[in-house]
């Protein structure tokens, strides 16, 4: 692991103007940290925000949802009005990780995750993702739960969260804060397709902090069977 | 050996005089969890461009949890064996663990009508 320093944030000004500067936010710290160790990721400075107040969940005006960014997976699976409203949000997030991962792990880290592209986690193999310009060595390697759509030639690895993919089905929203104030982009605007540019997963700006993902109202019946 | 049926999986074996109960039941019962790993989840997958194995850790490399397992029991044949050992015992190491692969490929060519010989066995196999 690489030297890093560590601060622990008690407002969301504190943390945009440690963001501003480089820092990196961690909450849960169940993906970082691995990557961490890994020598994937190798960030300068940690900025703790789990202290931040952004851990509810609440019936926005139009009857729909809004999951706080640091609400763990655990709490927003087994919240009542996700278990009755959106039971895809609940059932992709029991199927990810272990229980103990959900109690840490928190739903802006969810989204946040990089792919389990056994290369990509290979320091010494090729990947455009980890080290843009070096090749893919997953396109004629090992590569049996790539994606197929939205792959290009320069990556075909898909990202790992589950609930990623119900946020897109519902047409999700994800609420962003940063240096130049809030804005909110569509969930299936948030993740990159990797294009040329794998190296780039999330239209996050330097310092942005996500701080909830809301789901619109959606009509029942909520299964598609 | 193994099988399924409506009152859970049972693993049948012949394992001589039973000295000791709760150790041999969590041995057969742990050889059923190991046997359904082998024949559903268990695979290293190597690189063939350089031999490297691509799934060197626990995240990749899969293994039965809990959720994987259904109700298993360990049921021994009645007897001893005294041509075996003076004392009518059996080991009861490593057999415990194998006649779960192929009793569940069995379940899989019962079910589907595709004989599987690789393990373990992906839904590719049956495509």
């Amino acid at each position: 692991m690489h030297p890093f320093s560590y601060t622990r944030v008690s407002d969301t000004r504190e943390a945009l103007n440690a963001g501003r500067h480089g820092g990196r936010y961690i909450a849960g710290g169940t993906t970082l940290v691995d990557l961490m160790r890994e020598t994937i990721e190798r960030p300068e400075a940690l900025v703790d925000i789990s202290g931040l107040p952004l851990d509810e969940v609440s019936v926005t005006e139009c009857g729909g949802l809004r999951i706080g960014a640091l609400v763990t997976t655990a709490e927003a699976a087994a919240h009542p009005k996700v278990r009755t409203l959106y039971p895809v949000i609940s059932q992709a997030l029991e199927l990810s990780a272990s229980a103990q991962l959900r109690n840490m792990a928190t739903i802006g880290g969810n989204i946040m995750q990089r792919t389990r592209c056994t290369y990509f986690r290979d320091v010494t193999a090729d990947c455009n993702k980890r080290e843009p310009g070096s090749g893919c060595a997953a396109r004629e390697g090992f590569n049996r739960t790539h994606a197929i759509l939205g792959t290009s030639e320069h990556c075909v690895s898909t990202h790992p969260s589950d609930v990623a993919v119900a946020f897109a089905a519902l047409e999700a929203t994800v609420h962003l804060l940063g240096p130049d104030g809030r804005r909110q982009i569509p969930f299936a605007d948030f993740l990159l397709r990797p294009g040329s540019t794998p190296q780039r997963e999330h239209a996050l700006e330097r310092g942005e902090l996500i701080t909830a993902v809301e789901i619109p109202a959606h009509p029942r019946p909520l299964r598609s069977g | 050996m193994t099988r399924g049926g409506r009152n859970g999986r049972h693993g049948r074996r012949d394992a001589g005089r039973i000295i000791s109960p709760k150790l041999a039941e969590s041995q057969a019962i742990g050889g059923i969890v190991g046997g359904i790993g082998t024949a559903l989840l268990e695979h290293t997958v190597t690189d063939h461009r350089d031999g490297r194995i691509v799934n060197a850790n626990l995240a990749d490399y899969l293994v039965p949890v809990n959720a994987d397992v259904p109700d298993v029991r360990a049921v021994y044949l009645d007897g001893e064996d005294r041509e075996a050992d003076p004392l009518g015992v059996k080991g009861l190491g490593e057999v415990v663990h194998v006649g779960v692969a192929p009793a569940i490929a069995n379940a899989v060519f019962n079910a589907t009508g595709r004989r599987v010989r690789e393990l373990p066995i992906m839904a590719e196999a049956l495509l």
